[in-house]
């Protein structure tokens, strides 16, 4: 039952041009697009941080997924964030994403593919995105 | 029934910061409750204001008044000073709890990365709360 300290890349706000922000209050459910982006510019991804306040429950883990235009940025998808069942906190990623880039009219897109019995609660995700 | 001006605090970005809004929108009635939403806040920064604003008037008695917190412990330590709206107002929110007299600042202002920004709605007017509410807390970024 860890409580992981959120961490950030960019702890200097030179890089970062935008945040884009996801939170849900109630315990997550799975689905796809749970929301959606148009970033406007050229840029890449910088840092994905996902933080969840109350712990999941039951089996298995939550895990989420981030796209651009539909396609996973986390090639290998056993690096997606993932928060084991009990824990609160940051969410970890075993790897960095390989497609960080993107263009001004892509869409950047947020999954939950996957979610204990019941999933955490006070789940707040920020995507950080800087100029290429 | 007074309509109250947004007013910002605005200061002069100093070099090498860069201000970033958290900002959240609700179009229904307010309703109390803690972490209405939350934020993770990536960079080292300082609150430089905190704006919120009730397009709709509630229904009834009490002023309206917000909370904001860092880490769960609330900004404004004196907290005669949190955000409020007088029940007979719409418009901007007094960061005093009497809606009226003018706003002071919250007494915690910095923020590191991995603090977790986050309001609850502390009471909302008798009936029902107001409406078209929008929250946006300025920050300005190292």
């Amino acid at each position: 039952m860890a409580d992981t300290v959120i961490v950030s890349r960019e702890s200097r706000s030179s890089n970062i041009v935008d945040i884009l922000e996801y939170y849900s209050n109630a315990a997550i459910t799975t689905g796809t697009a749970k929301k959606e982006w148009v970033p406007g510019f050229y840029g890449r991804i910088l840092d994905v941080i996902i933080d969840s306040e109350t712990a999941n429950s039951g089996e298995a883990t939550d895990i989420a997924d981030i796209n651009i235009n539909g396609t996973t940025i986390y090639t290998t998808q056993g690096n997606r964030p993932t928060l084991p069942t009990l824990d609160t906190g940051m969410w970890g990623e075993a790897a960095e994403p390989e497609v960080v880039t993107f263009e001004p009219d892509d869409i950047i897109s947020l999954d939950i593919d996957q979610i204990a019995t019941t999933g955490s609660a006070r789940v707040k995700v920020a995507i950080l995105l800087g100029r290429r | 029934m007074p309509d109250n001006d947004i007013a910002i605090a605005d200061k002069p970005n100093k070099v090498g910061w860069r201000r970033f809004n958290f900002t959240d929108y609700v179009s229904g009635a307010l309703t109390t409750g803690n972490a209405k939403k939350e934020w993770i806040v990536p960079f080292f920064c300082k609150i430089i204001d905190i704006v919120i604003d009730s397009a709709g008037a509630g229904v009834g008695t009490a002023t309206t008044i917000f909370d904001i917190n860092r880490n769960g412990t609330t900004l404004f330590t004196t907290q005669n000073n949190r955000p409020a709206l007088r029940s007979i107002d719409t418009g901007y929110y007094k960061w005093t709890a009497d809606g009226l007299t003018d706003r002071k600042p919250p007494d915690i202002v910095r923020l590191v990365p991995g603090d977790v920004l986050s309001y609850d709605i502390d009471q909302i007017q008798s009936t029902s709360g107001a409406t078209r509410t929008i929250v946006n807390i300025m920050v300005d970024a190292q």
